[in-house]
């Protein structure tokens, strides 16, 4: 039962400011993900957390207390890394049981929690073969066991399924999932996807440019984006530059409404809150291009200004290429200096 | 034509192109070397023709003499062996884990010897540790006078062997360590290992390989070495190749130098054999 809080936390690595100081606070048992494209300070903000950086400043507190400048060895945490980090001299038994051995329990009492350690993994009878011997996905399951077999405070996951196959990664993503709630232990996961954001997080903190951009559930951050970044990060998005007069702007034929004072501000349209109706009379948007997605059609539409739309229906939906609609919009955002300032939602 | 063919075709094309080299080895180095080896057991019958003898080795392993040399070959092979890794694993481990430009400076003054021919080296270390040289020099103008020179003792061919030797065995440890990954160090860190846990537990198992390769590959120089013993080490005992090389030029008999030779060989391979299993292990892994 942990809490983790981060106060005031920056790194600078000489004069390039890797993290601008920031604060956040992870319930008890509560899955995080740090989101962010290459280079947005993610990597940098779960190694702090682990001890492998030291901040420039502020605070790093696990159940209150300051952990900012421990050595990772003397912190309740575990992470799991990117790249398995298994040691290949080592078996599987060896692998998960050393950091307990270290801790100077009997030989017994090893075995035991490693053989618990590799059923709540799935790789019971896997102990006496190496590293070598395992596939990826096999592989990261033992890097997980090995951090969970030391009962954590926090545990931390630096990309651990991007050298995986997607099939293998939405498994092995599901059973995390499944191990960390039945474990109740509080977690941060570092990831690049948002897929794998959106479908594993009980909160989402997106990252850009060493900064928190915005901090919020999956849904929020998805349905509410607070900023142009996230807005453009987290799924597909129409991106329309318009101006605002009298509470309303114009992109082609379509209104959108914009309470807000008059001046140019960016419109943000999910394709799936687009819907195309059939112009009669040549005007709107023609399709261009269509692909079929199973269920879903995504569909490429361009205004006569070359403005495109990204519009997302059911596969029923009958649409054909090179014809002409109406685009009608259920919801969107309008950004003003980078933050959301109005939002409409469907009646 | 079928891939039978093919194949057939650039399997012979393969043993035409290494034919030239094989052969030459075959003809300058096998040839000769079987020919010294035989001779030592195959001897001219006092009557005519030729009778098996192990003559030559019994009287190798009888004299004293023989035997100081080849214990002092021993040992010096194995103490300049375990000072080799001993000095160069940290340096290695030092350059391995710190970038910048100190660790630059270091790496080029290890790798420096490997362009000075032995000769200079020889001749250099004469100059500098023997007796009157600059290092006695130095000490005395600190008030140390009690300076004992190594050169001309037991201890004369381990400095210089350690100077030759420091290049190889520390491109060798470089690379072993390279393949031990950041992650997997900052893995044990994570699960408790202080720096003397993960040297031992993660880091020297992890160049196992690269020790095994060091070990052998010195241990090969090392033995067979004339020049540093003959120009630094003491005369009696002397170490296997100088002592081969009088035996031949000096006392001009070439059946008891061929018996050194094939004893020194027969040591060597012992070396040799671990050597290739070493690589031969590594390449199965690697194919795991």
């Amino acid at each position: 039962m942990s809490t983790l809080e981060l106060e005031n936390l920056g790194k600078k690595f000489g004069a390039v400011v890797a993290l601008e100081p920031l604060s956040l606070r992870i319930s008890d048992g509560e899955l995080i993900c740090l989101l962010g494209p290459s280079g947005s300070g993610k990597s940098t903000l779960l190694r702090i957390i682990g001890g492998f950086e030291m901040p420039t400043g502020g605070k790093v507190l696990i159940d209150g207390a300051d952990v900012a400048r421990t050595p990772p060895e003397k912190r309740p945490t575990a992470m799991v890394f990117q790249s398995h980090a298994l040691w290949s001299h080592m078996t599987v038994e060896g692998n998960i049981g050393f950091g307990l051995k270290l801790r100077g329990l009997k030989k017994a009492e090893i075995a035991a929690k490693v053989d618990a350690a590799l059923r709540l993994v799935g790789l019971a009878d896997y102990g006496k073969r190496h590293p070598a011997q395992l596939s990826g996905g096999q592989r990261q399951r033992v890097a997980i066991a090995r951090c969970l077999v030391l009962e954590p405070k926090i545990l931390l996951m630096d990309e651990p399924f991007a050298s995986l196959d997607q099939h293998l990664r939405d498994r092995l993503r599901e059973e995390v999932r499944q191990i960390q709630k039945k474990l109740g232990i509080t977690t941060v996961f570092v990831t690049h996807g948002q897929d794998e954001a959106l479908s594993i997080a009980d909160r989402i903190v997106v990252m850009s440019m060493g900064r928190i951009e915005q901090v919020g559930t999956p849904a929020e951050i998805y349905t509410y984006p607070q900023t142009p970044f996230v807005a453009g990060f987290i799924g597909d998005m129409n991106m329309l530059k318009a101006v605002v007069t009298s509470g309303a702007a114009r992109v082609g034929d379509v209104q959108l409404d914009a309470p807000v004072p008059d001046g140019e501000a960016l419109f943000a349209v999910r394709p799936e809150d687009v819907t195309l109706t059939p112009s009669l009379n040549g005007e709107g948007v023609r399709v261009r291009r269509i692909v079929n997605y199973g269920p879903v059609l995504k569909i490429e539409a361009e205004m006569p200004d070359g403005t495109l739309w990204k519009v997302q229906t059911l596969k029923d939906v009958p649409v054909t290429e090179g014809a002409c609609y109406h685009p009608i919009v259920s919801r969107h955002i309008v950004f003003r200096e980078d933050r959301a300032v109005h939002r409409v939602d469907p009646v | 034509m079928s891939a039978t063919a093919m194949s057939l075709r650039s399997g012979w094309r393969g043993l035409a192109f290494i034919a030239i080299p094989v052969t030459a080895i075959a003809i300058f180095l096998f040839y000769p070397a079987a020919l010294s080896i035989i001779g030592t057991l195959v001897r001219p019958a006092p009557g005519g023709g030729y009778t098996f003898s192990l003559q030559s080795y019994i009287f190798f392993f009888t004299d004293s003499y023989s035997l100081a040399n080849l214990a002092r070959t021993l040992w010096t092979t194995v103490v300049t062996l375990v000072l080799l890794i001993a000095v160069n694993l940290p340096i290695a481990l030092y350059m391995r884990f710190t970038k910048g430009r100190l660790a630059a400076v270091i790496q080029a003054l290890a790798l420096f010897p490997m362009f000075v021919p032995g000769i200079i080296i020889c001749y250099a270390l004469i100059r500098y540790m023997g007796p009157n040289g600059w290092l006695q020099s130095l000490l005395s103008l600190v008030g140390f006078h009690h300076y004992a020179s190594p050169h001309l003792t037991p201890w004369g061919p381990v400095v210089g062997l350690i100077w030759d030797g420091m290049p190889l065995t520390l491109l060798i440890l470089i690379s072993g360590l390279s393949n031990v990954s950041d992650a997997s160090i900052e893995a044990a860190r994570d699960v408790g290992a202080g720096r003397l846990r993960i040297l031992v537990s993660i880091i020297t198992p992890e160049i196992t390989h690269s020790l095994l390769i060091v070990s052998a590959l010195n241990f090969l120089g090392i033995f067979g070495q004339v020049l540093m013993p003959f120009m630094l080490g003491p005369t009696n005992p002397e170490m296997m190749g100088p002592f081969m090389l009088r035996t031949f030029s000096s006392v001009r008999d070439p059946l008891q130098a061929s018996t050194q030779a094939t004893i020194t060989f027969l040591i060597c391979s012992l070396a040799g054999v671990a050597y290739v299993r070493s690589i031969a292990r590594r390449q199965r892994e690697d194919r795991t």
